[in-house]
């Protein structure tokens, strides 16, 4: 991964404030974003990666979240203390987004191309004729069969699947150097999801784009490739390249996760990880995964692990690592 | 779309018709009759009173049957005569033409004013929720749905008009309708119209907003790069209309029948609502009927205006 990194973020920590306190969803979050790579953030639901992709787009805000500290650049910019309106600028330009539910991530009452051309009249300055004509290529490069009269439709009038390609056409339609996938096929079926990550990947592939694939569904991971965080309360528990983390996973957590992959020779029973996600308000100094890890050590309950590599390209948060414990002793 | 509208005018013709005949029926049950009115002022100059009786209500068909009543007027209403005001002594038709515009003027600036005020606020309270302005808006929002529509006027005219006289505390009638002199004596009258309205549109936009706020397309449109004062009027203000302007328009014809009649009597206004007022009053059976029946297809029309206006604030609503 020798080609210019894009997108640097370092010691992230953001927080939603809420009535029973402080939620610490992004706690210390770093990585490397290269062009053309793929990074996939994993972790269960509530373990902060969405959060922290909200957080670099400057989206938490608008959420009641808000940036405690840390850098995010994007191409030497430090996006955390860029002014609003520059980051606004930067937004659907450079850096796109697609969410996981796209039945309400379209707006019912706009046609499928007024949401489309938004971002090519307001970044790009096209105007009605050359947004629509820009619309009709997306859609067609989406899949979109007959896009010409789609463009009208509104999005009531498309499927679950094609609502997704949809807001994949809109995100991409100013040609973003990053994109942000926020669990894209989650709510979709297995079917569906498959034509998707395809789309994902080949997109990716013709543009030069890089991704940041957020997802709790490792099979999805897989089929996508690139770099692996694992996060798990807020914190960052393993990241390597995707071969390391699916065949060599240091942290307890990662091979839990990769355990409770259904497998159609076992018993014919799901795996689950025993025990619950942590709260994360004011969450202890400790390991957060300690309550429910096999190999807690007396240790996970008094100090808060730091990455270390354990193999080269590969950090692991845990005690169990002799590089990991030299740290506090 | 078009059978869809005029399936609607047709039961909108069967419903004011029903209004129509609850209300003839109704009058004429009363024990007196318009009669009475005439014979206070004849027996008072020593006239016969059997005999004026009489003639009076052979003049009027008051002593035949009700259901010839009945047929005559419908027949003569489908025909565009709307029979003959007793107390005033013209057409009612002449009589409806001559006042109908006080209260269209009333009501329609009353309407713009809250309409505009209310959703102004609304927004501003949603979208800067919890601030001081939210926490005034919604105190003075609470306050005007509280007070009653006649006391409100009373007080504004004491305050206004008594106290510091910068209104004349009667509207003047001899001003011409399109005039500023007109408006400002319009100001009192529609500022109690339109504070309890205005109120209420504050209170239903800013939680309309609010919830629309909060949807995933709204965070969608950020991550577009769209500015903020976007997102809210073509993303967020487009969603929040639908309840917005069912409560509008249900006001719309409430305030026919309410708010409206009100001010125009504490204002001494001369609108339809005076008009009914004296009518009823008079026992102007022609003029009561008519008003009515007025007040009824303004209502029903609203209705379908409502209807067909949803069909272009949310292209999910199809009635085909």
């Amino acid at each position: 991964m020798a080609s210019e990194v894009i997108l640097e973020v370092r010691d992230l920590r953001a927080s939603f404030f809420t009535i029973r306190g402080e939620v610490k969803a992004v706690d210390g979050v770093s990585f490397d974003l290269a062009r053309g790579e793929t990074l996939c953030l994993v972790g269960e639901s509530g373990c902060g990666k969405t959060a922290t992709a909200l957080a670099v787009l400057g989206l938490i805000q608008g959420l009641g979240g808000r940036i405690l500290g840390g850098q995010a650049r994007y191409r030497g910019e430090d996006l955390l203390t860029a002014p609003a309106s520059r980051l606004r600028g930067l937004r659907g330009r450079a850096l796109a987004m697609i969410f996981q539910d796209p039945q309400s991530c379209l707006n019912p009452v706009l046609t499928v191309g007024a949401q489309i051309m938004e971002p090519l009249r307001l970044h790009l300055r096209l105007s009605a004729r050359q947004a629509r004509a820009r619309a009709v290529s997306l859609l067609q490069q989406v899949g979109i069969p007959l896009p010409e009269r789609r463009l009208q439709d509104y999005p009531h009038q498309f499927s679950g699947g094609m609502k997704q390609r949809a807001m994949i056409a809109a995100a991409l339609s100013c040609g973003p150097e990053v994109l942000v996938a926020d669990e894209p096929t989650t709510a979709l079926d297995v079917t569906t999801k498959a034509q998707i990550l395809d789309l994902l990947k080949r997109l990716r592939q013709e543009r030069e784009m890089s991704l940041i694939f957020i997802s709790h569904d490792l099979g999805a991971v897989a089929e996508l490739g690139g770099r692996v965080v694992v996060m798990y309360g807020g914190r960052m528990a393993e990241t390597g390249d995707l071969e390391q983390v699916l065949r060599r996973p240091c942290h307890p957590y990662t091979v839990a996760l990769l355990a409770c992959i259904p497998d159609l020779g076992g018993d014919g029973r799901l795996k689950t990880i025993p025990g619950q996600p942590p709260s994360l308000i004011d969450p202890p100094q400790s390991c957060l995964l300690s309550p429910r890890c096999p190999y807690a050590l007396p240790v996970c309950r008094r100090h808060r692990p730091e990455l270390a590599e354990v193999a080269p390209g590969q950090q692991v948060a845990c005690f169990l690592y002799p590089q990991v414990l030299a740290r506090v002793v | 779309m078009r059978r869809y509208i005029i399936k609607r005018l047709l039961y909108t013709l069967l419903i004011a018709w029903g209004v129509l005949t609850i209300t003839f029926v109704l009058l004429r049950l009363s024990p007196s009759s318009p009669a009475d009115k005439y014979l206070l002022n004849l027996t008072a100059r020593g006239q016969d009173i059997s005999q004026v009786i009489a003639s009076i209500e052979a003049r009027y068909g008051l002593n035949r049957p009700i259901h010839e009543q009945y047929f005559q007027y419908v027949g003569s209403l489908v025909r565009g005569d709307w029979g003959w005001s007793l107390s005033t002594s013209m057409p009612v038709l002449e009589l409806l033409g001559r006042h109908w515009v006080y209260s269209f003027q009333l009501i329609l600036l009353a309407t713009i004013v809250a309409v505009f005020l209310g959703i102004l606020i609304g927004v501003y309270s949603a979208v800067r929720q919890y601030s001081r302005a939210d926490y005034i808006a919604t105190f003075f929002s609470f306050v005007g749905i509280a007070l009653p529509n006649f006391w409100l006027g009373i007080m504004l005219i004491l305050i206004f008009s008594v106290k510091l006289g910068w209104f004349k505390t009667y509207y003047d009638t001899a001003l011409p309708i399109l005039s500023l002199d007109n408006l400002k004596a319009l100001v009192l009258p529609v500022l109690t119209l339109s504070t309890g309205m205005m109120a209420g549109y504050t209170r239903y936009t800013r939680s309309a907003t609010l919830d629309n706020l909060r949807k995933d397309f709204v965070l969608f449109a950020r991550s577009k790069g769209v500015p903020e004062r976007t997102v809210i009027l073509r993303h967020v203000l487009r969603n929040a209309m639908l309840p917005i302007v069912t409560i509008i328009m249900f006001d719309l014809g409430s305030i026919v029948f309410g708010g409206a009649y009100l001010t125009e009597i504490i204002f001494g206004i001369p609108g339809l609502g005076r008009i009914s007022f004296n009518a009823v009053f008079a026992q102007d059976y022609p003029v009561v009927v008519a008003v009515t029946l007025i007040g009824a297809l303004v209502v029903l029309l609203v209705n379908l205006i409502t209807d067909v206006l949803y069909t272009y604030l949310d292209p999910r609503i199809r009635y085909d």
